[in-house]
């Protein structure tokens, strides 16, 4: 008699369950100690569906396939001398961005992962983390080798590790990931696989990627190519998860609500280091913030959590808001660093006329009225050679950790967003109500927040002026300040003639 | 709402007063003006006259801006956390 035909799942179980097992000399509670404190109910583990259904011996072959040709790619990138092939040298500002703040948060979640794939009770689970943990330190080395060697012709991109642990906006990133990685396991992967890797992913991958595809940088184009396999079954882990702790138990529904709204918002946030860079560090830009928003978050999103509503799930809070200020984040972003672009790793340059017309373009309500007259009058002062750099130190939003530079985009865009709340006797400042509400929510955890600006105050960034300060950070002089006069653009001129247009004004 | 933990939460207040070497911090924003980006952040000394850190303090940074120094003192509305600071303003 014939076996029964299995098909792709049930091979794939058959395959890889019962390799846990009940244990008898310690209990289970004291073996798996991290997975039921935050509330979430898992009655029967076994109901978890494999997101990815790789064996080892699979997954080795798939990923090593694709490093040789990355690495041939990257090698070949690198004989050729393919970084004068970039539209402009400033563009390389996106990538010491990218090396610096998202670089590290792989890593981080590397961590994390690695970290679920021990503690979550599940087998299958924890075969997923465990896979997602090799993939985002392959991220990560993937991404520190393609942009080594960026490293060798331009400043700034020497010392990544060092600076995102203490530099005022990549504590921006820091404190994301690190809110996390500080969590119990379900609420690190609803932050991470659901609201970063699945909702809000593609926010955070095409404007980087096609940023590179449009500015001749094939070695990132490459990068992006050989982690999009990953980033699916990144997505795919996401999507089993919320459905699993869904379907499990109808008390986890609030928990997850909860997170959702809460890492929706951290997320969102940081991703507003994004839209600045979309929209002004390119030399050509493909796609505006606000087309990129309303395609993926508004449209995909939208159909997303309509599709997720069966189970209860709404729309994450604060949503509308995000929406509405996507006319604005960009902007107002860039501004902050171009005042302070003495104080930045990345070179700042204020927007062309050119890139001026086509944010007009992008931004038919707002750029015109409320940003453009400030570019042209730091344009006016760097001509008349009155410009300087701000004097002062930002006031951070005490969750986000973002200089608070929001403002009240539905009632009053001149007006800077303020949200103040008391704790201990003290007063603790925000940018949103949606950092307001994840303070108030967790108080403890958010008074130990690590701000820049506040440290620098206390003493603890290498001393009290911005050369010290900047010292303590790895910045070398040369990294800092505007593009025009910097050696990478005095390097940029040398190799494509003094005479080139110059991309940035 | 407290944080959910497994064992028991570290207390540490990074920002707390005591920590900023005898300084107080003070954030100042200047309305409708975002040339500044957003309001400044300042370690001062409680004892500092506001007299001083309008013509000190807050001058070092925002007389950047046309305006501040046709600023008449005796019309500013101040507001502090939202809600408003009544000031007496006297010009010697």
């Amino acid at each position: 008699m014939a076996a029964k035909r299995l098909n792709l799942r049930k091979r794939y179980e058959l395959l890889t369950r019962g390799m846990g097992w009940e244990t008898t000399h310690q209990k289970m509670d004291d073996v798996f100690p991290y997975d039921t404190f935050e509330g979430i109910k898992i009655t029967d583990w076994d109901k978890w569906e494999d997101p990815f259904r790789l064996t080892m011996d699979a997954y080795w072959k798939f990923q090593a396939e694709k490093e040789r040709k990355l690495y041939a790619v990257i090698d070949s990138f690198a004989q050729n001398n393919g970084q004068t092939n970039l539209a402009d040298a400033s563009y390389l500002s996106a990538i010491k961005l990218f090396i610096t703040g998202v670089t590290p948060i792989e890593y981080a979640a590397h961590r994390g992962f690695a970290h679920l794939g021990r503690h979550f009770r599940g087998d299958g689970a924890r075969i997923a983390c465990q896979m997602q943990a090799i993939d985002e330190l392959r991220h990560q080395q993937t991404q520190v080798h393609t942009i080594s060697h960026y490293n060798k012709h331009f400043d700034g991109l020497h010392d990544p590790f060092h600076q995102f642990d203490r530099v005022w906006y990549l504590s921006v990133p820091k404190s994301f990931s690190e809110d996390a990685l500080s969590a119990g396991p379900f609420e690190f992967i609803t932050s991470i696989s659901f609201a970063f890797e699945y909702v809000l992913t593609n926010l955070l991958f095409v404007p980087f990627m096609s940023g590179a595809a449009y500015n001749g940088d094939m070695a990132t184009v490459t990068f992006g190519f050989s982690a999009q396999s990953d980033e699916s079954r990144h997505m795919t882990l996401g999507l089993e998860i919320i459905k699993f702790m869904l379907e499990q138990h109808e008390d986890n529904l609030p928990i997850v609500q909860r997170w959702m709204d809460k890492h929706f918002w951290r997320a969102y946030r940081l991703l507003a280091l994004v839209a600045t860079m979309q929209d002004y560090m390119l030399t050509n830009s493909p796609m505006s913030w606000k087309e990129a928003w309303d395609v993926y978050f508004v449209e995909n999103g939208g159909a997303l959590f309509e599709d997720l509503s069966r189970y209860g799930l709404r729309m994450p809070k604060y949503h509308e808001l995000a929406t509405a200020e996507a006319d604005h984040i960009s902007h107002q972003v860039w501004s902050v660093f171009c005042s302070l672009g003495n104080a930045t790793g990345f070179h700042t340059f204020l927007p062309t006329e050119e890139k001026m017309d086509w944010l007009s373009e992008k931004y038919p309500d707002t750029f015109d009225k409320y940003y453009r007259p400030r570019f042209e009058y730091w344009h006016k002062q760097q001509k008349d050679g009155t410009f300087e750099f701000q004097k002062g130190l930002p006031q951070l939003c005490q969750v986000c950790q973002i200089p608070m530079v929001f403002t009240e985009v539905q009632t009053d865009p001149m007006q800077i967003s303020y949200r103040v709340t008391e704790h201990g006797g003290d007063k603790y400042h925000f940018c949103s109500d949606g950092c307001k509400d994840i303070f108030e929510n967790e108080p403890e955890k958010y008074v130990q927040a690590w701000l820049p600006v506040h440290q620098i105050f206390q003493g603890n960034c290498g001393g009290a002026t911005i050369p010290e300060v900047l010292e303590w950070y790895k910045f070398a002089p040369e990294d800092c300040g505007n593009y025009i006069g910097s050696r990478d653009h005095a390097r940029w001129q040398e190799w494509k003639g003094a005479d080139v247009a110059v991309k940035q004004a | 709402m407290a944080v959910i933990a497994k064992d028991g939460y570290i207390d540490l207040v990074r920002d707390k007063v005591e920590n900023f070497n005898g300084n107080q911090l003070v954030h100042v924003g200047w309305d409708d003006h975002l040339l500044f980006s957003a309001a400044q952040a300042f370690p001062l000394p409680p004892e500092m006259p506001f007299q001083v850190l309008v013509s000190e303090v807050m001058t070092s940074v925002f007389n950047d801006h046309p305006d501040f120094a046709k600023i008449d003192w005796s019309t500013v509305k101040w507001v502090l956390d939202g809600e408003a600071l009544c000031l007496i303003w006297k010009n010697h």
